[in-house]
């Protein structure tokens, strides 16, 4: 296996092949990860076309179709990854899944599919990456709505605050054998966001009007983000949540 | 690997998932009840329906395939009335004897 050759770095990123996932792995596969294995659920369209365009970039790709919502899945995709590779340097959790509605009516399953895939997927791959991952860095893709109430968020943002939570606890846990584990709280970016919050064009005027930076973000406002941390750049940040939003969260800014 | 068609277990697996998935009785996921307005489905619920279907089955489905084999440019009144137990179940079937 070409893991054995230090040279080759290689990353694992869930939800890897659309939105900021893809953003990560092109960065990524652009800046010293030759080797991308990108877990997506469903779209295999997307997925080949993020498989092309990281191999124009000169990277190896590896496609991993598995549903993280159940564990056995995520169990079977170790297992095939496994068979290309010996080592994971850095892992980046971008899958995510949530019901946009008032968190007064979310439903339990939509509640637990929310927990499943944002919370306890992150938890179960980096268990799995574990012993691949000798000196590695793990970033998972929160959200503002960890911290901050937002409307019709449902249960996106209390998992997101799960995420935040196992990312502090493994941190401490983690970091004396060599791992650093942390988490880029992102603002609303504007290709996901514009199917599936409800009334977006309204949201993001206001977003617009309460941001320092004047934009809403975009996928690789977030990317560039992690290829900082999972750098050696950022070998003294550990356990951390960076929020990421062009300053939304600082509070009301009066752009015009 | 062909796969052996059995129909009686798509529609006890799709019914099942329908029920736990929308936690609605299992009476009441008859094959003419409408996902959407008979049994308050929401678009992560389809989803998640779509999700213990295919743990139940090994199989894969294309939630936008499935969406779309309802008929292309129909009017959200007419998708309603199509999005049935039974075009699941139907829609499942097809595509199992297609994996064969």
């Amino acid at each position: 296996m070409d893991e054995e050759n230090k040279d080759i770095r290689t990353v694992l990123i869930t939800g890897g092949t659309r939105g900021i996932g893809r953003a990560v792995a092109i960065r990524l596969a652009g800046h010293g990860f030759s080797k991308v294995l990108a877990n997506y659920c469903q779209d295999d369209a997307s997925a080949a076309e993020t498989k092309a365009n990281l191999e124009r970039l000169g990277a190896t790709c590896h496609l991993y179709r598995a549903n993280l919502a159940f564990p056995a899945e995520i169990e079977g995709m170790f297992d095939r990854l496994n068979e290309v590779c010996s080592r994971i340097d850095a892992f980046v959790h971008c899958a995510a899944l949530g019901a946009f509605k008032p968190l007064s009516e979310v439903k339990p399953n939509q509640w637990d599919l929310s927990m499943a895939i944002n919370a306890r997927a992150f938890l179960h791959c980096i268990q799995k990456c574990r012993p691949l991952m000798k000196d590695g860095s793990v970033v998972a893709i929160s959200s503002l709505g960890s911290r901050m109430a937002l409307p019709n968020y449902g249960a996106i943002g209390p998992s997101k605050a799960a995420m935040e939570a196992v990312v502090r606890q493994l941190a401490m846990e983690l970091g004396p054998h060599g791992i650093r584990i942390n988490a880029v709280a992102a603002g609303v970016i504007e290709n996901q966001a514009r199917s599936v919050f409800p009334h977006f064009d309204d949201l993001k005027t206001l977003i617009i009007k309460n941001t320092p930076a004047g934009r809403i973000g975009t996928p690789e406002d977030v990317a560039d983000i992690v290829a900082f941390l999972v750098s050696r750049d950022a070998r003294w940040i550990q356990g951390q949540v960076i929020v990421a939003d062009g300053g939304f969260s600082l509070g009301i800014s009066g752009n015009q | 690997m062909t796969k052996i068609v059995d129909t009686n277990r798509i529609a006890e697996v799709v019914k099942r998932s329908i029920s736990e998935a929308l936690a609605v009785p299992a009476d009441k996921v008859v094959p003419p009840a409408r996902l959407i307005s008979d049994l308050r489905a929401e678009s992560i619920d389809v989803a998640d329906v779509r999700f213990r279907i295919e743990s139940g089955l090994s199989i894969r489905i294309d939630q936008r395939e499935m969406t779309a084999a309802i008929g292309e440019g129909v009017s959200a009144e007419e998708f309603d009335t199509s999005f049935t137990v039974q075009f699941i179940i139907d829609y499942v079937t097809r595509q199992m004897v297609a994996e064969q």
